[in-house]
């Protein structure tokens, strides 16, 4: 997930508490949070956590199902949690003030895919979505500043868009569409493994228009593009779960323009990998991506410049993946409650959290 | 268009290798994966195969001289051929993981009605390429038992027994969908087939140059995901869709196999496999937490007792399966249809939790389904 420097300094610097109604401020001596995710909190409690890597979860927020991705507001300190899917809610917060958090919904016949991205400017948010009866994936346009009432939609490019982020120019958004069609009424069930066809799709948000469109090769079109991350050069780093059979290369790089590539890696690392990559990540450089597979127990690291594997790491259940606070490295978190920092060829620094379940993504406030 | 349905991939908790603990070590993983091949993977292939050949057969002398009699013999080897698959449906590895051969099989959820419409529409146009082997390369809609459940049991299946119609397309599709199932069966016992070959090779020898079970864990892993994944299945959607409980106010899916009205033997029959695995597979054999001793009952372990919950649930699926041809909305079938929801609940829990510590495997909380 891209995020802005100087909006996380400054979100960072404020994030005295994540105040919610009924929690109260955080004291002023707590430790201060670096990350959010959301969470399991013993069997069936649901919330999204502020927390740092020593000290744990240092504040929380209920949310009423399970959470996924968060976004969070340049040039505020508020952020968005999303509902994993297929759900249909997403948590408005904010994390310097009392204010209590706003719950908003997606239409009747939509629900959210559980990412989305702010505008630069803060004022719009972007979510990935799914018109289930349409059998289309959409990207709902939010007024931030009029309590993120919808006020446009635009096709996604594809069926079952999931992560989405920005390039520089602020204008170009990039969704994956990982091209498994599922509707409500069948659960997660997919339906359409035969004839997926994911893909990478390039949009221009002034006008809704797809300006660029590309896919993997058709004998990989059950490995399905899910998850984002926009390193130094706009180079588009992306994670994959495969839905057939073998084991193929799961993560890969795109600049627009060209064809979509997929990292080289002996065969035995992507088979570590179990066929699923749940979440990427580009440290505070934009030099170097991680990979993130909890099937596999395993981390990846990437040079986006040469391309090269340059790391692994193991960490049971390991999902989240966010650029290290400290500028260096990167915040793992698994569902075993574990929380990690790692780096390529550095030894895995990490602490036991009993209670928690981490989800598959996790943001930094500070670098 | 086509299109298929991995309902596995819905429900999914993963579970991965976590470190080596004293009891890990304990832990006979060597033999489980034996035994498990021995008396669970390769019986319950055979069985599938044997019905499905005689389903193929009795399809075609369906064909060759339509009857009552003979369509009424089709329609109760196609039951049994449909329930053999159910008690190894949730084995999601190896050979059956190939050539989409599970996708291939059993098409459901189905909230679109996907099926029916493709169905109808190969009827309707007489379609030659779903008459023969071509049929393995259509959607994978057409291809198996929900395809079969509409051919050979709807509402004008009965031409079926008309004598005056002897190898009539209706029957010819009948026979090519039989010959697919009969064909994915036999590729997947020839996989299991030989210690020395195929992907039983691969499950005997973990380990080394080995890139499906990295080492001797994994293979437990595969086993106990699919034990999970068969529960999951079973209770979240078999027996909850059809049930309208996926939530406040949902829709109630249309059970599977509506035609042949099968969808709550099928649900048992799906129970009894993974039952099968924690017994027959060697779950049970290789626990290793001693046994507490009750006065009546003799010795008691957790995985027994998890057993004995998913034998009294099938039990209560066939006694619903008893009451009503339409168990899953007429009271009180659906009571005791309802009344499967906890051991399954349970077997899930409790069973899957017991398990992955005695074999020191972590339940991972971040499945591998999109997300």
């Amino acid at each position: 997930m891209a995020i802005d420097r100087r909006h996380l300094l400054r979100s960072g610097a404020a994030f005295a508490a994540l105040s919610v109604s009924g929690l109260g401020a955080m004291a002023d001596t707590s430790p201060r949070a670096h990350y959010l995710a959301s969470c399991r909190q013993g069997t069936d409690a649901f919330s999204l956590v502020a927390f740092n890597a020593d000290a744990g979860v240092v504040n929380s927020v209920s949310l009423p199902a399970r959470g996924h991705d968060i976004a969070l507001r340049p040039g505020t300190s508020e952020g968005v949690v999303f509902a994993r899917r297929p759900g249909t809610f997403a948590l408005a917060f904010d994390t310097a003030s009392n204010r209590p958090p706003l719950t908003f919904e997606t239409r009747p016949d939509r629900h959210f895919f559980g990412h989305g991205v702010f505008s630069p400017d803060g004022r719009l948010l972007y979510a990935t979505e799914n018109d289930f009866e349409g059998e289309r994936g959409v990207i709902s346009v939010r007024d931030a500043t009029d309590r993120y009432k919808q006020i446009g939609e635009f096709a996604s490019g594809g069926i079952g868009p999931h992560d989405i982020a920005f390039l520089s120019d602020g204008r170009t958004l990039v969704v994956a569409n990982g091209g498994i069609d599922t509707n409500p009424e069948a659960g997660r069930a997919p339906l359409n493994l035969d004839t997926m066809e994911p893909s990478l799709c390039y949009i221009d948000v002034m006008t809704g228009d797809i300006i660029e469109r590309h896919t993997l090769d058709p004998a990989l079109h059950q490995v399905s593009i899910r998850h984002l991350a926009v390193a130094k050069g706009d180079v588009v780093t992306f994670g994959c779960q495969n839905e057939g059979s073998g084991l193929p290369a799961l993560v890969g790089w795109h600049t627009r323009g060209a064809v979509p590539s997929l990292f080289e890696a002996p065969d035995l690392v992507y088979a570590g990998l179990k066929n699923y990559v749940g979440s990427v990540s580009v440290d505070a450089s934009g030099g170097i991506v991680a990979a993130t597979s909890p099937r596999g127990g395993r981390v990846l690291f990437f040079d986006t410049a040469s391309k090269r594997l340059i790391g692994d790491a193991a960490l049971a259940d390991v999902c989240g993946v966010a650029p290290g606070h400290a500028g260096a490295g990167f915040l793992l978190t698994s569902g075993q409650g574990d929380l990690a920092l790692a780096a390529p060829g550095k030894p895995l620094n990490a602490h036991h959290f009993g209670g928690y379940a981490f989800d598959n993504h996790a943001v930094t406030l500070v670098f | 268009m086509t299109r298929f349905r991995s309902a596995v991939r819905a429900f999914a908790v993963f579970v991965s290798v976590g470190g080596l603990s004293a009891s890990a070590l304990a832990y006979d993983h060597a033999g489980l994966g034996r035994q498990a091949l021995d008396h669970h993977i390769r019986p319950g292939y055979q069985a599938f195969l044997a019905a499905s050949g005689d389903l193929l057969s009795k399809t075609q002398a369906l064909c060759a001289g339509p009857s009552t009699a003979a369509l009424r013999a089709a329609r109760a080897s196609f039951k049994t051929a449909v329930l053999s698959w159910a008690h190894v449906e949730h084995l999601r590895f190896g050979p059956i993981m190939e050539d989409k051969r599970h996708d291939r099989l059993m098409f459901w959820p189905d909230p679109k009605g996907v099926a029916r419409r493709q169905v109808d529409a190969a009827l309707r146009d007489a379609d030659p390429t779903v008459l023969d082997d071509r049929i393995a390369k259509k959607s994978v809609a057409l291809q198996g038992f929900t395809a079969l459940d509409d051919v050979m049991f709807d509402a004008d299946s009965a031409s079926l027994a008309d004598a005056s119609q002897k190898d009539q397309p209706r029957c010819k599709f009948a026979a090519a969908i039989a010959a697919n199932i009969v064909s994915i069966a036999k590729a997947t016992v020839d996989g299991w087939a030989s210690d020395d070959a195929g992907f039983a090779q691969t499950w005997l020898n973990p380990g080394g140059t080995n890139t499906t079970y990295l080492n001797v864990t994994e293979r437990t892993q595969a086993l106990l995901q699919s034990y999970l994944t068969g529960i999951e299945q079973a209770r979240n959607q078999r027996l909850v869709g059809p049930l309208g409980m996926q939530k406040l106010g949902a829709k109630a899916l249309t059970p599977m196999l509506p035609n042949s009205g099968l969808a709550v033997a099928y649900l048992k029959a799906t129970v009894e496999g993974v039952q099968s695995l924690l017994t027959d597979g060697g779950f049970l054999a290789h626990q290793t937490e001693p046994p507490i001793i009750d006065p009546v009952k003799g010795e008691l372990t957790v995985l027994g007792t998890i057993a004995d919950e998913l034998k009294r649930a099938a039990k209560s699926a066939s006694e619903a399966d008893a009451l009503s041809k339409q168990p899953f909305k007429d009271e009180p079938a659906r009571q005791k249809l309802i009344a499967m929801g906890f051991p399954l609940k349970n077997a899930y829990e409790t069973g899957g939790r017991t398990i992955a510590e005695e074999a020191n495997i972590t339940m991972g909380f971040n499945s591998l389904d999109g997300d």
